[in-house]
């Protein structure tokens, strides 16, 4: 196709849409890597769709500042992250403003609304999708980047924006968290059943 | 004398960020992978430890490939092609989309190629070329079928 690539001199904005449409195609190809990330980011399928839309919102918004970034999908996880981020704080304060909660329990919010298949091929993989949700959240986004996308924790440390060493610590405390809770559930199932 | 003594040991440490990364299959180092390797062979419970990750890893993408694999919404595709405020250049956007939905077939096809039997990725790509390929042909055809055109053939290819 239409190769004008990499050495156009710097388009102001009106330029030709030749370069903002092979963004838009490489931004396209994405989206299933950015929807596979976000469901299993967000807590539910359609928080997870509204995170990627927001993205492409903003990215078709600022497809012309792509560019110096490095790789596409760095730069849209990098979006999608910080969108994810923002909702989520902006979540929690919806919340501390409605409920008053006198009790130490507060924001313990717990929805699983995916609902869940039951059956036993699925019971080991719901475990997991439920401990990943008790993850701290740059826990879970660090995991998830490197085991769904196969990412570096150099390119990692990019997206969620902290040095390399914080992703190694978040990796090694996420990778334990995964291991124990699911030692205790396999614990707990096997008492379930000698009763 | 000392260049020996040097070239004779291993003296590769391994941390806890070495095994990390060999959990990860990011330990592309062999000095290190193979001391990575002669560590987990004498501890077993360490061993135990990093294959348990190994298995997160794994269960992961089983949890969320599929999402990969789903059709797009219409609306995300429509959202870019809105903002595409050139010309009325819709196919191709949508073409995209089963590029996407190709290499993630061709992806489908290396995982699964991984864990059971091995499939030539470049069988998997060549032939679950064939539906896009006619798409293009066939310029206007429904955007969202075509992720799932191109992922069953992606997975029904020998």
């Amino acid at each position: 196709m239409d190769a004008r690539g990499h050495d156009d001199p710097p388009e102001p904005e009106g330029a030709p849409d030749v370069t903002c449409k092979d963004v838009t195609w490489l931004i396209a190809r994405e989206i299933p890597h950015l929807r596979r990330y976000a469901a299993a980011l967000a807590r539910d399928r359609s928080e997870a769709d509204d995170l990627v839309q927001d993205c492409l919102e903003r990215a078709i918004r600022k497809r012309h500042l792509w560019r110096r970034h490095g790789s596409i999908r760095g730069w849209l996880f990098r979006m999608l992250y910080r969108t994810f981020v923002n909702g989520h704080r902006r979540r929690v304060r919806e919340r501390t403003q409605v409920q008053i909660e006198p009790s130490g329990e507060g924001l313990h919010v717990h929805e699983r609304l995916c609902e869940p298949p039951r059956q036993e091929d699925h019971l080991e993989w719901l475990d997991m999708a439920d401990a990943l949700q008790r993850l701290p959240d740059g826990q879970r986004a660090a995991v998830l980047l490197v085991a769904l996308e196969g990412m570096s924790y150099d390119e990692v440390a990019g997206i969620l924006d902290v040095p390399v060493g914080t992703v190694r610590s978040r990796l090694s405390r996420a990778r334990e968290a995964l291991r124990q809770m699911k030692t205790r559930r396999r614990g707990a199932a096997t008492l379930r059943r000698v009763k | 004398m000392r260049r020996d003594r040097i070239e004779n040991t291993p003296p590769v440490a391994v941390t806890e960020i070495d095994l990390l990364a060999y959990a990860d299959g990011l330990l592309d180092d062999p000095r290190r992978l193979a001391a990575v390797v002669a560590f987990l062979d004498g501890n077993p419970a360490e061993a135990e430890r990093i294959d348990a990750y190994i298995e997160q890893n794994r269960e992961m993408r089983r949890l969320y490939d599929p999402v990969f694999h789903e059709p797009l919404p219409e609306h995300f595709l429509a959202l870019l092609e809105s903002r595409d405020d050139a010309r009325p250049a819709r196919p191709w956007l949508r073409t995209a989309a089963g590029v996407a939905a190709l290499l993630a077939a061709a992806a489908a096809g290396w995982l699964l190629g991984q864990e059971q039997s091995a499939e030539p990725v470049a069988t998997v790509i060549e032939q679950s070329a064939a539906p896009v390929a006619r798409q293009l042909r066939v310029a206007p055809e429904p955007a969202v079928a075509a992720p799932a055109e191109a992922i069953g053939a992606g997975r029904l290819v020998r």
